[in-house]
């Protein structure tokens, strides 16, 4: 075992970190956050800053940063206190979006889609969750049927986070009705936003990550080629299930790691500079003792996300272990933003110290990507099935 | 980084939880019900080489990588609680200072049938008034020509009347605050010395616990360990090790609880089906294995960074308060899973729950970890 990072990992830690607090916390507004507007300038940035591909191979425009790297720059991010939507947005796209793309694609899909991904020219989205279908996803009804040599897809989808602003959607659509279990019978196909039939409905508003444009999604005969599919036919599903949740219940939370560690981080100095009773918060004991139980959810989390982390860059199986990441460090993120506003009393429940808006972003870990209920379902089932 | 075992650890953890089931669990029951120090038990660990880990060679110890001697306290914890506090107060509060600061003398003449586990140790910190305030301390150490003569008492000590050699921490200057500690070797024939009668209390029932009394207790002047007032320093590094230590405790009885609730619940049948298929049973025992993984890397990490000098304050405190805590709430949830049958003594879960209890009090209450993990962090953001 070895539980540090190299000083190299440190040092690209640093420089995200920075990077993320000069040129994207700046480009946050009440304004954007209230009219859930997606921030075009921070995109930019990072594409340019080359985060938006960071796991890829370079002869697809990435970095080829491993799991654990990727998951750093996620956690640097948090710490420099980005706002939660533009790191879903960025989750989203590079790791629900790429890495589908990266790990099941062909070589012709993956010179298509990988480079503009990494660039941040073609943002992407994926669709799963319908209105009728989220935890139990293979229940979806969106269907892809045989038309010559493409396919034709009817049904909706919904909660697709970027859905307004995406070029390209990894899509998931039953193609074998009759496929016992369905999740064997279900496929995944790109299409693009130009697709006839393909419509993007109304942007949802929402609690947090309002930076984060997140819409319905409509396809009414929506027609795309037989090199839309992306891996084998019925099984798409089943493997982005394998494939991929493992990368987003690790990448996609790291930011959450890291954003407890900022509100940590601005909670102590509030209590430093409030001063009650003639003396600062940081003297008063029942204080504190909120600080050290967000110090110890950060140390818990940081073992349980990188372990998750580590193991998949070794290719071995993180169902389990990324479920309990995820419980957990969902929850603490939970807890511990609302703690921040309570320490920041009145002022924590006004806008102006940000405070409430780490609660509301916060609040998606627990949902997005797996309830907690799913994933305590998934964490029992390791015992073996009953 | 790297999150996994090497092939040497996967053996080592295999070969001692085997150990633990055998020789360990099954007299866990006995160990609690009779109330005695577990001889048998502590002999067996001495005869596999637990007590020696992290010993000098030359006294019969073996040098241990971190992650092993972590992997073997908790497991011995999850086999019997009491055995592993009365091994751990031994080995780890007594042993560990003595290694660090003890002369050669006094390691040859103790270590090597500590090790063998025919000798027992224990430490003396706590007083009956004084418990997180160490500093508070009133026993007092008075030099003499011929030595030091200690008078006070001590409260709470495990092993305490069934120790052999005894660490006391001692004011040798009542006015020098912490740098008025100073710590001595006590055999426990040593005229003036004596040690109550066990306290009867809530678990680890089969680790004695008993008050000590010093009256005009002389000891030489050579029998003191390390230097003249450093006593507390040596106090705060026996307690690095001490949280580590209970933070497998807190784990090991943890993972014994998941253990007994998982078996439980999928043979206990209620409305027709294992009560495990219900899904407040199991998402119970989903909330324990995250607290039990959650715990032991946190349990891990500190172990090696503390080995190679790295580990933070507030790392060793958040593994003992996580794990400690955690396994508080592991044992409530497993008793409630066996539900009546958790109450009764005849399943083990009403024992882990009793033992469970001591971890977010001993060796530095939960509220001192979170104070002096609240001070690091406030001082990290100022």
């Amino acid at each position: 075992m070895d539980f540090s990072f190299t000083s190299e990992q440190l040092a690209f830690r640093d420089a995200v970190e920075r990077f993320g607090r000069e040129a994207l916390v700046p480009n946050w507004s009440q304004e954007a956050d209230d009219g859930n507007i997606f921030l075009t300038d921070s995109w930019k940035a990072m594409g340019e800053f080359g985060i938006l591909g960071l796991p890829y191979p370079e002869e697809y425009g990435g970095s080829g940063a491993s799991a654990v790297d990727t998951c750093l720059a996620g956690e640097a991010l948090g710490r420099a206190g980005v706002d939660a939507g533009t790191t879903l947005s960025m989750g989203a796209h590079t790791i629900l979006c790429g890495v589908p793309i990266w790990k099941l694609g062909t070589e012709e899909q993956k010179r298509k889609y990988l480079p503009k991904i990494a660039s941040g020219e073609w943002i992407g989205a994926f669709c799963l969750t319908e209105p009728g279908s989220g935890s139990d996803a293979a229940s979806m009804t969106t269907k892809a049927e045989r038309d010559g040599d493409g396919w034709v897809i009817n049904g909706s989808k919904t909660w697709i986070t970027n859905g307004p602003v995406a070029h390209q959607f990894i899509v998931t659509a039953v193609t074998s009705p009759d496929a016992n279990p369905r999740s064997f019978g279900i496929s995944t196909f790109i299409v693009d936003a130009d697709a006839p039939g393909f419509r993007i409905g109304r942007k949802l508003d929402k609690l947090g990550c309002r930076t984060s444009p997140t819409s319905e999604i409509f396809f009414e005969d929506c027609r795309v080629s037989a090199d839309a599919l992306l891996g084998p036919q019925d099984m798409g599903f089943a493997l982005v299930g394998k494939l991929i949740l493992g990368w987003e219940r690790t990448c996609l939370m790291s930011p959450a790691l890291g954003g407890l560690h900022h509100g940590m981080a601005t909670a102590c100095r509030y209590m430093h500079q409030r001063q009650q009773f003639g003396r600062p918060l940081a003297k008063f004991q029942a204080l504190q003792e909120k600080i050290a139980d967000m110090r110890v959810a950060y140390e818990t989390s940081w073992g349980l996300l990188y372990r998750v982390a580590d193991l998949l860059d070794r290719d071995e199986p993180v169902m389990v272990e990324a479920a309990i990441l995820k419980t957990y460090l969902s929850e603490a993120a939970v807890r511990c933003s609302e703690d921040v506003i309570q320490i920041h009393g009145g002022y924590g429940f006004a806008k102006e110290y940000l405070v409430e808006r780490y609660w509301r972003d916060s609040k998606l870990g627990t949902i997005g990507a797996g309830t907690s209920e799913i994933q305590r379902g998934i964490i029992a089932r390791a015992i073996g099935e009953f | 980084m790297d999150f996994t075992l090497t092939d040497e650890q996967t053996a080592f953890a295999e070969g001692f939880a085997r150990f633990v089931d055998d020789e360990i669990v099954p007299r866990g029951e006995a160990v609690d019900r009779g109330k005695v120090f577990p001889k048998e038990g502590y002999r067996s660990l001495g005869e596999i080489g637990y007590l020696g880990l992290g010993m000098p060679e030359k006294f019969g110890g073996t040098a241990v990588d971190p992650i092993e001697h972590y992997i073997a306290q908790e497991e011995l914890a999850r086999g019997c609680a009491s055995t592993y506090l009365s091994a751990g107060a031994s080995c780890g509060l007594f042993g560990v200072p003595l290694r660090m600061f003890g002369s050669d003398e006094m390691q040859s003449e103790i270590l090597p049938g500590l090790v063998r586990g025919e000798l027992v140790g224990a430490w003396a910190l706590t007083e009956p008034h004084c418990g997180s305030d160490a500093a508070a301390m009133k026993t007092r150490a008075t030099k003499t020509d011929r030595g030091w003569v200690l008078n006070g008492s001590k409260m709470f000590i495990t092993n305490g009347n069934c120790a052999d050699w005894i660490v006391v921490a001692a004011k040798t200057d009542p006015d020098a605050g912490y740098a008025g500690v100073s710590s001595f070797l006590v055999h426990k024939d040593t005229p003036g010395f004596s040690a109550g009668t066990s306290l009867e209390k809530m678990g680890c029932r089969g680790s004695p616990t008993s008050a000590l009394y010093f009256e005009d207790c002389e000891i030489p002047h050579e029998w003191m360990l390390g230097a003249e007032g450093s006593g507390f320093i040596q106090a705060m590094q026996t307690l690095e090790f001490g949280r580590v230590g209970m933070a497998a405790f807190g784990v090991g009885i943890a993972r014994a609880a998941l253990d007994e609730s998982i078996k439980y619940a999928k043979e206990r049948s209620a409305f027709g089906k294992p009560i495990i298929k219900f899904q407040p049973v199991h998402f119970k025992i989903a909330d324990m294995r995250v607290m039990v993984e959650g715990a032991q890397l946190l349990g891990m990490r500190a172990s090696w960074l503390h080995r190679q000098g790295k580990c933070p304050q507030s790392l060793f405190s958040a593994a003992k308060l996580y794990a400690t805590e955690s396994a508080v709430k592991c044992t409530d949830m497993a008793v409630q899973i066996h539900g009546g049958y958790g109450y009764m003594a005849e399943y083990r879960v009403e024992r882990l729950y009793r033992d469970a209890r001591l971890g977010p009090i001993g060796e530095g209450a939960s509220e001192i970890q979170r104070r002096l993990i609240a001070q690091e962090t406030l001082a990290e953001f100022a």
